[in-house]
């Protein structure tokens, strides 16, 4: 009979999908991190945490499947009681549930959801520490005791150094790595030679150490990335200077070969025992390790037999080595049994814990907990590390971390709770979702302002030639077409954007105008005694900068008093920047508008705000920070630009008394970045409706004032956008000949206006282009020019035309040509045709010519090589 | 006395500034107003027209660096990128040297596997940025390569015969530190392309039609002013009409400068095998210059007229002496700025005066007379940052007056 004061009770589940970070840069490794929050039945609340580690094929994970299943699996977790009256009831209890989610993850599989076999284990593994984390938590007693602890200390080895590093960071870091490790992890990539030079590297390095293991063994993951000759070679090669001495005794080659060759492994062990066995210096001792690749292979078919025998170690029987990963073995407990089999089937082989590249301390903790749980274990990998060769046992309940907000806030991609997360508002309105940003986003961050007046222009039923991603000509096939790159239109003249760029130009024409402008001067270097008369002329506050500043650097806003401009001075004669003309102007106390002008018309206006988020009285600052990025992951214009956690957001916060596990009040707004820019993670807001006209009038008045200006993005300092200019105080900036179409496209809250779709209009009347009705689904033919044969671009088109849900083929045409027909909606086609200039990574495209057809209504997307019907051009 | 030092002429303008500075006496010569902003932006309205003030445009022409607003944004961004003229050129059938762009950083390798197929020697120049300027042409092995690309490494701020015109895109790749030496990032890209021998001919093409042609023996390139030769009336039309459809293929110039090399230019292009080699959005009057200081004048006249036709504007006559009335803002350090612009207008032979009007906000007014091009100069420079001293200005404004008899320029209290 289960004490009901030592059961626990879910009552929050929360997930992140998120882009991990390796060696402190964005990878495009995906991870989960899982967090659960329960309450044990004598009213204390506890929380857990696990990260899960998606890699596709060697997890059987696919991002979106995988969090479709996290979900559900969270959601039956939700209220739902755990029996953790002591660590035996604990264990089974979670063993329990895990069971029940491997169940359903079977389940997904053979209902088609996921095309993988044992699917989703790296999501699985996140589940599963949380869980084991919650219940030893309650417990108050280390995880490791929870798999029954077999051990008080393990050696350890430092995380893989990657072969892309210099010789020199390379041999820095070895260096760094006391050579009393174990072992010396590599991760290897490129070329045989290169791999050759990594491991010659590593050993003369470690000979060279302190403490003189000159023969340490060395291992080298190559991560599949040799085909079988060039694995051959590389296992002969490594013999051979094994054998010289160049090399150590004992070397473990992790996955030479990629997964579909994992049939080759066991001929490559041969391979090495033979080259071994024939050298004279005798012992060399060579291990091809299998990465459990067999796995990961569907078992359907006539190959499932094969798979069987073949068993888990790639063939390898015995293993003479193995390197568990939890992600890839399918979780803690999976890992303890899989050590048990490889010690079974072989006491003398090597085994190694580690985890895929791309993690945070949760997983680092989660190897340190595993470890000492594992009957056989040579050594385990830990990134946190700095010079100790053994890890001692953690004695702090739990997994001893908390979730690691700060790697994860700026990086979120996806967020899930019950109860419901809260959603980032303004005024009461709910970040906008826009369906095309599936399509935008394989464009890269910066997509929508090479794409956006192309579409437009595609669907007016003009043509296109595209060079790269921000420049394509559009013409109607018989006037001279239009030029685009960017936002730089044949509308403008060039004489407007070199006026606009020059700031105090700009300043001195608008004036001349009649436009509301900060009195400003500029003063020669050094001359603060003309800039404190100037000031003592227009009053506090003002504004130094540089005068060839860019980005805002050295930008000194609202000064006050004398004190504050001669600091002001102080930083300016400091800088680098300080070696030339510096400006003094007003500063005007206002909110930060863009608004845009097309010819003689305001089109859109947006209020920009700094990144920041609002209170819900139960949401930690981070769990707030992650909700809104995820919002603005729907945005075709935000997606690539978060609310990044950065030295200012710390700032901010530490200055508001707060941290990023705080949780701020309900409608308590936290401030978290100092500038409006929405690339630093700041709120776009509509207001073109509430605008005052004579706001509008300025603004119109503002781009007349330059000549053959006809799309600007006019930057405003406003106080109250509703009310006429002459009641408040404000100032127009700048003028941006060539400003970004999507921010009042796209704004984050508030109705999105239709910029490139009037720019495009403006363009296709002022040069009379011949145009159609604008078609909301098109056909269209794509002829890229340049190295796209024998480079893997059909491919990746396909696979890019079907994700869109589009019809048609992609074939080549010769060798520098491949023809593209697809048909769809406007928005997936015309992104296609975008995406096609770049290519996957060997191809080199120069160009896309993209013409109108007739549809050719067939179905599916295939790669073929005759094309399966004859195409008519329209027009 | 003002036909004295009329005589003598002014000095003559740096090369980047020849063509605003062409345009800049074409105005005044022709008694429009004229405003100039820093980056030779420049506005000329005629003097009876209305003031800027007050909301109604007067007919106005504008231009920078002479490069008048009928020039659009799209096209001058297109010229000014190599590969995508090569793109252009290439697709409307027209004969370019074989080449490509790479990366400083990582291209030698990729440059070098071209050349295996294109052979020496060839030329290298940035991929991105004003035309016609840093080519190092004739480069005959993999040494001259070599250190043609290590000079594209150096900071462009350091690279004496760089230039960047006011409307060119924003350079992502600022220079960064690499090996404790200052460089250009590795991303930054240049061109190579086959080095063509033969005639080197410069065409500026204004509009559609060809106004100048000039044989320039040993290129374009600083040095080789005094070889430069007018050959405008006998070169062969197929040439000239290879040069207007170059200009053709990148849509939106107003006037382009064109650069083909071919073995003869009094002969059929059919006969002999021209390549385009350089296209540039800014006319570069500084070649004609080379040729005659009249030469180069009357083609800023030109690129003026053709602007004003566009307009529908009528021009006055020309006149050799005319007085302004200058207006100057954001002077800095007013005081000295006057004094030093005083003395460089004295010297070329300029009359009138000048005194600062505000000290506290930059401001000076004064009277300026004497011939176009000095004023042009002056002012040119004062804009530029050109005048002893160091001195500049952020607006100059120049109002057609009567000529009046006025004593040698100086600031007057």
């Amino acid at each position: 009979m289960e004490d009901p004061g030592r059961a626990l009770t879910v009552t929050r589940v929360q997930a992140t999908a998120f882009q991990a970070r390796a060696g402190g840069k964005k990878s495009n490794a995906l991870n989960h991190l899982v967090k659960l929050t329960a309450t044990t039945g004598d009213g204390r609340q506890v929380t857990g945490v696990g990260e899960g580690q998606l890699r596709t094929a060697a997890t059987g994970d696919r991002s979106e499947a995988s969090w479709e299943f996290l979900e559900e699996c969270l959601r039956r977790l939700h209220g739902r009681g755990i029996s953790a009256a002591d660590p035996a009831t604990a264990a089974d209890a979670v063993r329990r549930q895990m069971s029940e989610f491997h169940t359903l993850a079977e389940e997904h599989r053979t209902a088609g959801k996921i095309d993988l076999a044992v699917p989703y284990r790296g999501t699985l593994l996140g589940l599963e520490v949380a869980l084991l984390d919650l219940a030893a938590r309650a417990l108050q007693i280390p995880l490791a005791e929870l798999l029954g602890t077999r051990r008080t200390s393990i050696p350890c080895h430092p995380t893989g150094a990657p072969a892309q590093e210099s010789t020199k960071a390379l041999r820095g870091r070895l260096r760094e790595q006391d050579t009393a490790f174990p072992v010396t992890h590599l991760s290897g990539l490129g070329t045989v030679q290169e791999n050759l030079d990594l491991l010659t590297t590593a050993a003369e390095t470690n000979r060279s150490g302190k403490t003189g293991a000159g023969d340490q063994p060395l291992w080298i993951n190559l991560q599949g990335t040799l085909d079988t000759k060039d694995a051959a070679a590389f296992v002969k090669a490594v013999a051979r200077l094994s054998k010289a001495g160049t090399l150590p005794r004992e070397i473990y080659i992790e996955q030479p070969v990629a997964i579909r060759d994992r049939y080759y492994l066991p001929l490559l062990q041969r391979t090495a025992d033979k080259a071994a066995g024939i050298l004279p210096r005798s012992g060399s001792d060579i291990r091809i390790v299998s990465d459990q690749g067999a796995w990961n292979v569907s078992t359907a078919g006539r190959r499932a037999r094969l798979v069987a025998r073949l068993g888990r170690f790639g063939g390898l029987r015995p293993p003479r080595a193995a390197h568990i990963k939890p992600a890839q073995a399918g979780g803690l407990v999976a890992s303890v049994e899989m050590s048990e089999r490889v010690h079974k089937s072989s006491p003398q082989a090597r085994i190694y814990l580690g985890a895929f590249d791309a993690a945070t301390e949760v997983t680092a903790a989660t190897l340190r907990h595993l470890g000492m749980a594992m009957p056989h274990v040579d050594a385990v990998a830990d990134a946190t590390l700095a010079s100790e060769p053994t890890i001692e046992a953690p004695t702090e309940p739990g997994l001893g971390v908390n979730v690691p907000y700060s790697d994860l806030v700026g990086d979120a991609l996806n967020t899930f709770s019950i109860p419901e997360p809260t959603v980032a508002t303004h005024e009461g309105k709910s970040p906008n979702v826009y369906p095309e940003v599936t399509y935008l986003q394989p464009l890269g961050s910066n997509g929508t302002k090479g794409h956006l007046l192309e579409r437009e222009a595609l669907m007016l039923g003009l043509s296109t030639v595209r060079y790269n991603k921000g420049a394509f000509v559009a013409g109607d096939g018989t006037r001279e077409p239009l030029s685009f790159k960017w936002s730089r239109s044949p509308l403008s003249s060039a004489v407007s954007l070199a006026l606009c760029t020059h700031k105090e130009a700009t300043r001195l024409r608008l004036r001349r105008a009649g436009v509301p402008v900060p009195k400003g001067n500029t003063f020669a270097e050094g001359d603060f005694d003309g800039a404190r008369e100037f000031v003592r002329r227009i009053g506090y506050p003002v504004v130094v900068k540089p005068a060839m500043g860019v980005r805002g650097i050295g930008v000194v806003a609202d000064i006050r008093d004398d004190e504050a401009l001669e600091q002001a001075f102080h930083q300016l004669s400091a800088s680098t920047l300080g070696n030339s003309d510096f400006i003094v102007e007003q500063h005007v106390p206002g909110r930060d508008y863009r608004i845009v002008v097309i010819g003689d018309e305001v089109i859109g206006a947006i209020l920009r705000e700094p990144g920041s988020v609002t209170g819900d009285g139960e949401s930690t600052v981070a769990e707030l920070m992650i909700a809104k990025n995820v919002a603005r992951r729907g945005n075709p214009h935000l997606w690539g630009r978060p609310i990044k956690y950065d030295d200012t957001a710390r700032f901010l916060l530490d200055r508001a008394g707060m941290s990023l596990h705080s949780v701020p009040e309900k409608d308590q707004k936290v401030l978290l970045s100092g500038s409006c820019s929405l690339s630093q993670g700041g709120d776009s807001i509509d207001v073109l409706g509430e605008m005052h006209p004579s706001i509008k009038e300025a603004c119109v008045r503002a781009v007349k004032a330059v000549p053959g200006l006809a799309f600007c993005g006019v930057d405003f300092l406003i106080e109250d956008h509703t009310k006429p200019l002459e009641e408040q105080h404000s100032g127009i900036c700048e003028l941006n000949a060539h400003a970004a179409i999507g921010n009042c496209e796209y704004p984050l809250y508030g109705e999105g206006r239709d910029v490139a779709r009037t720019l495009i209009n403006e363009c296709v009347s002022r040069y009379d282009l011949a145009t159609t009705q604008r078609q909301d689904s098109l056909a269209l033919q794509m002829l890229v020019r340049g190295r796209v044969t024998n480079v893997g671009y059909r491919a990746w088109l396909q696979r890019h035309a079907r994700q869109f849900g589009l019809t048609g083929w992609v074939r080549n045409v010769h060798e520098r040509m491949v023809e593209i027909v697809a048909e769809g909606d406007a928005e997936p086609v015309t992104a296609l045709a975008a995406l096609a200039v770049l290519g996957p990574r060997a191809a080199v495209p120069t160009d896309v010519t993209t013409t109108h057809i007739e549809p050719p209504r067939i179905e599916g997307f295939e790669s073929v090589s005759d094309a399966p019907k004859e195409i008519t051009h329209v027009r | 006395m003002s036909a004295d030092v009329a005589t003598a002429g002014p000095a003559a303008p740096a090369p980047e500034l020849r063509d605003g500075y062409e345009v800049h006496q074409a105005a005044l010569r022709r008694g429009l107003n004229v405003i100039q902003f820093p980056r030779q932006v420049m506005m000329a309205t005629p003097p009876d027209g209305a003031g800027t003030a007050g909301g109604t445009q007067p007919q106005e022409l504008s231009f920078a660096h002479g490069v008048p607003q009928t020039s659009t944004l799209s096209a001058v961004t297109y010229a000014q990128d190599k590969r995508m003229r090569r793109a252009l050129l290439t697709n409307a059938g027209l004969p370019i040297p074989k080449g490509g762009a790479y990366s400083v950083g990582k291209g030698m390798e990729f440059a070098k596997r071209l050349i295996e197929r294109i052979g020496y020697p060839v030329v290298v120049k940035p991929a991105i940025g004003d035309n016609t300027i840093e080519t190092r042409t004739g480069l005959r092995d993999e040494d001259e390569l070599a250190s043609a690309i290590d000079y594209l490494r150096i900071p462009t701020t350091s690279r004496p015969t760089y230039t960047r015109a006011a409307f060119a895109l924003t350079l992502l790749s600022e220079p960064e530190e690499l090996d404790g030496r200052v460089m250009m990032p590795s991303s930054y890209r240049f061109l190579l392309e086959k080095h063509v021998s033969g005639e080197y001919l410069r065409f500026l093409v204004l509009g559609d039609e060809v106004c100048s042609v000039v044989h320039c023996p040993g290129g374009p390139w600083a040095g080789g002013e005094r070889q430069h030769r007018d050959v405008t009336g006998e070169t062969h039309t197929s040439l000239t009409d290879l040069a207007r459809q170059a200009v053709r293929a990148v849509p939106g110039l107003a006037v382009a400068a064109v650069d083909i090399v071919t073995g003869d230019h009094t002969a059929d292009a059919e006969a002999q095998d021209p390549r385009i080699v350089e296209l540039s959005e800014r006319p570069w009057l500084a070649i004609q210059a080379g040729v005659s200081a009249r030469l180069s004048q009357d083609l800023g006249d030109a690129i003026l007229r053709s602007h004003a036709a566009e307009l529908d504007l009528g021009l006055g006559e020309q006149h050799d002496e005319v007085a302004v009335d200058l207006h100057m803002e954001g002077v800095t350090e007013p005081a000295k700025a006057i004094a030093a612009v005083a003395e460089a207008g004295r010297n070329n032979g300029l009359t009138g005066h000048v005194s600062v009007t505000d000290p506290v906000e930059g401001i000076a007014d004064g009277v300026v007379q004497g011939r176009p091009d000095a004023i042009a100069l002056l002012t040119e420079n004062l804009l530029d940052a050109r005048i002893d001293g160091g001195y500049r200005a952020a607006l100059v404004e120049e109002r057609g007056r009567p000529v009046e008899r006025m004593d040698p320029l100086a600031v007057r209290d």
